[in-house]
């Protein structure tokens, strides 16, 4: 049921290449055919030497002998011959069937790693807070991996057995069946000897994988993390630190190498035992006359032939089992449900709509914890945002304020749909945003996140994300209206600079800045600032809000903030406290109250008065 | 170094076909930059820097020995079953064999026949032999197998303890290197050398040598057999080496580069992977799905293309050394069988010569591939040498001493000029200033002023280029680096949080009691934060802090900077990243942080700095403006301009 189900699913996966796998298959057999009968002509040879020798009739090895063949037939170039013939044809052959196995099973596996990619791009806010990433990561490597290694090694590698074993069996049955049966003993062994290795390998080399990660993350933390290691001259205690890792991935290493070691010398090991049970009673047939030399020397020769396959079964079930686990993770992926989407009847957003939101109240599905990060889903949720309501009508700005917690960014979230907000409770252009396409809305909306994330790539692309236009001049213009333009210009390559580990490492206020020039690239109706003037210094805010009078110009805005200087411009101001609005109004309403706003507003102004009328007076 | 190696035009032929291909399908400026970072820079062998190498093996002399030892024994064992049966077929046909060692084995099997069945009849007797024979191959054999499971793993060990070696080795070294250093390579680049460089010069020492060591040996021992049992038959096969070895050398030509590739697009699909599971959400809201597939694709792309060429080379390369044995093999049956019909040879030695022939190729291929890794391990060798022959030009000098600590805090900058290591602009153009033990200092002005640039030459992080920084009254040089930045703990605006505990992160490894780490967290209210978690002290941080907010992990900083008491306390804008109601908390922090030492304060929140004993007004690296808040203010300069545009807007609407 599950295997079937399984095999239904490779079948899928390997379709669109049936021909390429087929001729590849079929390369596979004709170099199995001539491999094994070739050494029959070697057998053929040394009856050949050895009959003149002694000055008898060449005996005939049994295969010719079904061929209506014998010895006497052949010349010694003529044997020699044959046997050279089947050797190159046989070598001809591999590259048919390496070019057809091994290139389309590379290329399914390209088509798994773009349908994950898909998918991955696809799944929503909610499936990422529920996933590790370390997990998904394994999932896009290891896993993509190993079901690789199912469609190309396993297959050719199983087949090749199959071919091998009865081919060869078919040859040294019809030379000697009781040797044959002898010389079989091992070959249970061989494949379970196989099986177990290369299962304790390949756990092994998967510790030891995950283990260098944790090495090499512990070397750019150091690296990374440098002005504090050096400015609290605490190098020895991370050198220490480092050695103790660097120890621990040693002595996982030396684990792996365990393993590796048995490996090759064991199924070597396996093949002398064949080769001595072939010694010696094909030895015993030689003596008594019932076997030809040369059908014993063949004997020999072929054995390796048994031996071999029995490896290849061994590994090859080894590395289906492993693809087979792989293929199901990947599918428990790729089945995972997409669960912000278009509705079946979506709609395009109208241009220029009101944004309305109306008794939102929203709790996550899970509780945060700070530490790890992850949400536990069984903790009790209280709801983040309750009866949240405002109205932005196009052209208009609406300030957000409150302290951290409050619910600022979940708010914003939601109007961009990262999650899906209940039922009628935002709307755009009247219509309810679940029912408008993801496409349309976003087009319009669009948030500069509170920490962004900048993407290992040049300045320019980074700038220009969202935006229609990709062209410099545009990046520039970007810059300039959020005030990087001067730093970028310093940067060594200009707009061309590589961010991220690989390039320049830019700090929170720049960031900060690239991403307001981000949202404003995307040229939307409705932008909307999460709290991305937190990082840049006084003069600097004051000219991008200058400069954002210039960006509002016909579109709306949302601003949030924890400082007052940000959303006082506003049209309308919120207060957010604890998911509920506290407090709405001009900043001239709200500044006579005694509520949040009025105390901040103070706090925020205490130096200010004080200098200024001193200043002043 | 230092700087990254621009493609160059040089590269063999079919190292650009196959990268270009790559990189045309990927157009991915990231790739290119790794291929580019990582091309191989010298063709040949250096071999100053292989002895350099070898200089690893040094402390792991005894451990080497035994392996070569064994790996020897493991040689001759490698090549005695063929001949053996060979011998054992020439008892069965009859044929003699001249020879001390045929003729002594051949005497202890006859003592073997004798035991078994004495006085029998000579078909039994020859049973016997047989049965003698195939006992002393398997008992070949398992030596064999002993052997090899031996030497494998101790040669994987010797090479697992020389990376281990040269890692910490790395390690040590990048973390003493300076400021500048770490200002010019990009961490991506030192993290690589770390780990990959390092990993690929193990691969050189536990497979290349060492492997390369056996297979060499393999082919010596497996010569001197055959010219022994048979001049003419040993020169067939002598003759098929450069055959085989030519063959191995145009597969290394197309492989290697498309192998190369290959495996910098792995590493870069790994990367554009972990990053855009990071950025997701960037990703949605600016409606880059598309964008990033199509990324994607290309890549893959990139894979596809690279690996083909990696397929097509080794679809090549085995067959043709096939076939090259199967010619091998064909002649020695030709000229053996003339030779055994002219009675020089046994049939036995024919039969060992033949099984030679099928395994021949076998360690002239793992050579070839060897000589690819060496020569992989050779240019990652040389990436990790010029690391660690780097040096750090900010070291402790001659005159330092190792005793003398900070212990009031006195700054004092006399007519500090400091300009950047290759920059022609003075970035400090004469600064002097004073700040008494206790006393604040705060630093005021635009970005790019020079403030930071204070604050790193007060740590030593640069040394300046003219004047002098005093800590104490002494020059900071006279301090080991050590004892000065001991003294003098700096929170940083990007703060650093490590993968560890909370507690690990505030103390950075020191020993400190439970109840002054307590203290510490909550004189910087960082209390309720790690209430919040489930472990409290000992809850585990991600790498980078991800999961905190910024203004949660400035509370963690200030707490480690705390922690450990310093005369002297630095705050880079350190207050940049919070909300007002956490920078009233941290205002009220700083007055617990800054209470009994010295502070030097950078902010651009110059709420934060009104109680300053000092401000200094910077531009362009001058001093422009110096007093307390309420004289600058008066003063009615850039400083009241600065406090006026901070809130302005504020004070406008009261
Ligand atoms: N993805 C999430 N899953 C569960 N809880 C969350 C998630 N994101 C934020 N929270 C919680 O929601 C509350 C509000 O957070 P947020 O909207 O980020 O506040 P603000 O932006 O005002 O600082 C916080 O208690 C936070 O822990
Ligand atoms: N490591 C460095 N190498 C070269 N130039 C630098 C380096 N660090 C800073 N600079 C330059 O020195 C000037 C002063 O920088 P900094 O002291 O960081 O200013 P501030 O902290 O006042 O913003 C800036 O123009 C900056 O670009
Ligand atoms: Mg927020
Ligand atoms: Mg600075």
């Amino acid at each position: 049921m599950d295997i079937v189900q399984d095999l239904r699913r490779i079948g899928a996966w390997i379709r669109p290449e049936a021909v390429r796998y087929a001729l590849g298959l079929g390369s596979l057999l004709l170099v199995n055919i001539s491999d094994v009968i070739a050494p029959v002509f070697m057998a053929v040879a040394i009856d050949l030497a050895e009959a003149e020798l002694l000055s008898a009739a060449p005996k005939t090895p049994q295969v010719l002998a079904y061929l209506g063949l014998s010895s006497g037939d052949f010349s010694l170039v003529g044997a020699i011959a044959c046997y050279l013939a089947l050797h190159v044809a046989a070598n001809a052959f591999r590259y048919p069937m390496l070019m057809n196995t091994a290139v389309p099973s590379h290329r399914v596996g390209q088509s798994v790693r773009n349908r994950v990619v898909d998918h991955l791009m696809r799944l929503s806010r909610p499936f990422y807070d529920r996933s590790r990433s370390g997990d998904l990561m394994s999932l896009a490597t290891s896993d993509i991996n190993a079901t690789r290694m199912m469609f190309g090694p396993a297959i050719l590698v199983g087949s090749d057995t199959l071919m091998i074993m009865s081919l060869v069996l078919v040859v040294l049955a019809t030379l000697s069946w009781k040797l044959t049966l002898i010389a079989m003993i091992p070959l249970p062994i061989i494949a379970l000897v196989t099986n177990a290795l290369s299962h304790a390998e390949y756990n092994r080399f998967e510790d030891v994988q995950e283990d260098l990660a944790t090495l090499t993350e512990r070397a750019r933390e150091s690296y990374a993390g440098i002005r504090i290691i050096q400015g609290y001259a605490r190098e020895v205690y991370d050198r220490d630190r480092f050695r103790a890792f660097s120890w621990r991935h040693f002595g996982l290493n030396l684990r792996l190498a365990k393993v590796r070691a048995m490996f090759d010398p064991t199924l070597d090991l396996m093949l002398g035992v064949s080769t001595v049970l072939v010694l010696i009673f094909g030895g015993m047939q030689v003596i008594d006359g019932t076997m030809t030399l040369g059908t014993f020397v063949a004997f020999l020769f072929l054995v390796r032939y048994l031996s071999g396959p029995m490896i290849g079964l061994g590994w090859s079930v080894s590395l289906l089992q492993r693809g087979r686990a792989s293929l199901k993770r990947l599918h428990a992926l790729l089945d995972e449900p997409i669960e912000i989407k278009d509705a079946p009847d979506a709609v395009e957003a109208d241009t220029n709509g009101t944004l309305q939101v109306d008794g939102l109240t929203f709790a996550y599905a899970g509780r945060l914890d700070p530490g790890t990060g992850t949400v536990d889903l069984d903790a009790p949720v209280e709801p983040v945002l309750r009866d949240v309501g405002f109205t932005l009508r196009p052209g208009a700005r609406l300030g957000v304020i409150g302290p951290v917690g409050s619910g600022k960014t979940t708010l914003i979230s939601l109007l961009a749909r990262l999650y899906d907000p209940p039922e009628g409770t935002v709307r755009f252009g009247g219509r309810d945003v679940r029912d408008i396409t993801l496409a349309s809305l976003r087009e319009r909306v669009v948030v500069a996140p509170q920490d962004t994330f900048l993407f290992s790539d040049t300045v320019a692309r980074n700038m220009l994300l969202g935006s229609p236009h990709q062209d410099t001049d545009h990046a520039r213009e970007l810059a300039r209206l959020a005030h990087l333009a001067d730093e970028i210009d310093a940067l060594p390559r200009g707009y061309e600079t590589l961010l991220g580990e690989r390039g320049v490492n830019m700090s929170g206020g720049q960031r900060q800045r690239l991403a307001i020039g981000r949202a404003i690239g995307a040229d939307p109706e409705v932008l909307v600032l999460d709290d991305c003037l937190s990082a840049v210094d006084a003069r600097t805010e004051g000219a991008i809000l200058d400069n954002l009078e210039e960006v509002f110009e016909g579109r709306s805005g949302i601003i949030v903030s924890h400082r007052v200087i940000a959303v006082e411009r506003c049209d309308e101001i919120i207060v957010l406290e604890e998911g509920r609005v506290t407090e709405r109004g001009t900043h001239a309403e709200l500044i006579q109250g005694d509520g949040y706003y009025a105390r901040i507003a103070a706090e925020q102004m205490k130096a200010a008065q004080s200098g200024l009328e001193e200043v002043t007076s | 170094m230092t700087t990254p190696t621009e493609p160059d035009n040089q590269t063999p032929e079919a190292e650009a076909t196959v990268e270009r291909a790559a990189l045309q399908l990927a157009r991915d400026p990231v790739l290119k930059r790794m291929l580019d970072e990582e091309r191989v820079e010298s063709g040949g062998l250096d071999t100053a820097l292989l002895g350099r190498l070898l200089t690893y093996l040094r402390p792991h002399k005894r451990l080497a020995a035994v392996a070569i030892v064994l790996a020897t024994v493991e040689a001759i064992a490698m090549t005695l079953p063929a001949w053996l049966i060979g011998l054992a077929m020439d008892q069965v046909s009859g044929s003699r064999r001249e020879g001390a060692a045929v003729d002594w084995l051949v005497g202890v099997g006859g003592r073997f026949a004798d035991w078994m069945s004495p006085a029998a009849a000579t078909q039994e007797r020859l049973s016997a032999m047989v049965v003698f024979f195939g006992l002393l191959v398997g008992a070949v054999w398992l030596l064999r197998w002993g052997v090899a499971v031996t030497t494998t793993y101790l040669v994987q060990k010797l090479g697992q303890l020389v990376v281990h070696d040269l890692r910490t080795d790395v390690h040590r070294h990048l973390t003493g290197m300076d400021a500048q250093f770490f200002h010019t390579n990009p961490v991506g680049r030192l993290v690589n050398r770390t780990t990959f460089d390092v990993q690929a010069l193990a691969e050189l020492f536990s497979d290349t040598f060492a492997q390369g060591a056996r297979d060499l040996l393999f082919i010596l021992v497996l010569i001197v057999v055959m010219l022994a049992l048979d001049l003419p038959l040993a020169a067939i096969l002598l003759a098929t080496f450069p055959v085989l070895v030519a063959i191995g050398l145009i597969y290394r030509r197309y492989a290697r580069p498309a192998l190369r590739t290959n495996s910098a697009v792995v590493s870069r699909m790994n990367a554009w992977m972990a990053e855009n599971l990071a950025g997701m959400r960037e990703n949605h809201l600016y409606r880059a799905e598309d964008r990033r597939r199509a990324e994607y694709r290309s890549l893959t792309d990139a894979h596809q293309s690279s690996i083909t060429y990696v397929i097509r080379a080794w679809g090549l390369l085995r067959p043709a050394m096939m076939i090259t044995s199967a010619v091998a093999t064909s002649c020695v049956l030709l000229v053996g069988y003339n030779r055994v019909v002219g009675g020089l040879v046994t049939v036995g030695v024919l039969l060992t010569f033949l099984q030679y022939t099928v395994r021949l190729w076998v360690p002239v291929r793992s050579l070839t591939e060897k000589f690819n890794q060496i020569q992989t391990a050779l240019t990652a060798g040389e990436r990790v040498m010029d690391i660690l022959n780097a040096r750090s030009s900010i070291v402790d000098l001659k005159q330092a001493d190792p005793a003398l600590t900070v212990k009031r805090g006195r700054i004092r900058f006399d007519g500090v000029r400091f300009r950047y290591p290759r920059k022609e602009l003075d970035v400090l153009a004469g600064v002097d200033f004073e700040v008494e033990p206790g006393q604040m200092l705060a630093l005021v002005g635009d970005t790019g002023a020079g403030k930071s640039t204070i604050a790193r030459l007060v740590t030593r992080q640069y040394d300046v280029t003219a004047g002098e920084v005093r800590v104490d009254g002494r020059d900071v040089r006279d301090y080991t680096l050590n004892q000065l930045r001991s003294g003098i703990a700096i929170v940083p605006q990007e703060v650093v949080i490590f993968a560890g505990s909370v507690r690990e992160n505030i103390t950075l490894g020191r020993d400190i009691p439970d109840e002054r780490i307590w203290e510490c967290v909550r004189a910087v209210r960082a209390d309720t934060l790690i209430d919040r978690m489930s472990d409290g002290l000992d809850s585990p941080l991600e790498e980078g802090g991800r999961t905190l907010s910024t203004g949660e992990r400035q509370l963690l900083s200030f707490a480690r900077a705390l922690v450990v008491n310093p005369p002297v306390l630095i705050l880079d804008e350190a207050t940049a990243n919070v909300d007002t109601q956490t920078e009233l908390l941290i205002q009220r922090a700083l007055e617990a942080l800054t209470a009994g030492r010295t502070s030097v304060v950078i902010a651009h929140r110059l709420s934060t700095i009104q109680d300053a004993d000092q401000i200094l007004v910077l531009r362009h690296g001058k001093v422009i403006e110096r007093g307390t808040h309420d004289e600058l203010l008066r003063m009615g300069g850039e400083y009241a301009r600065l406090v006026e545009l901070h809130h302005g807007g504020v004070a406008e609407a009261a």
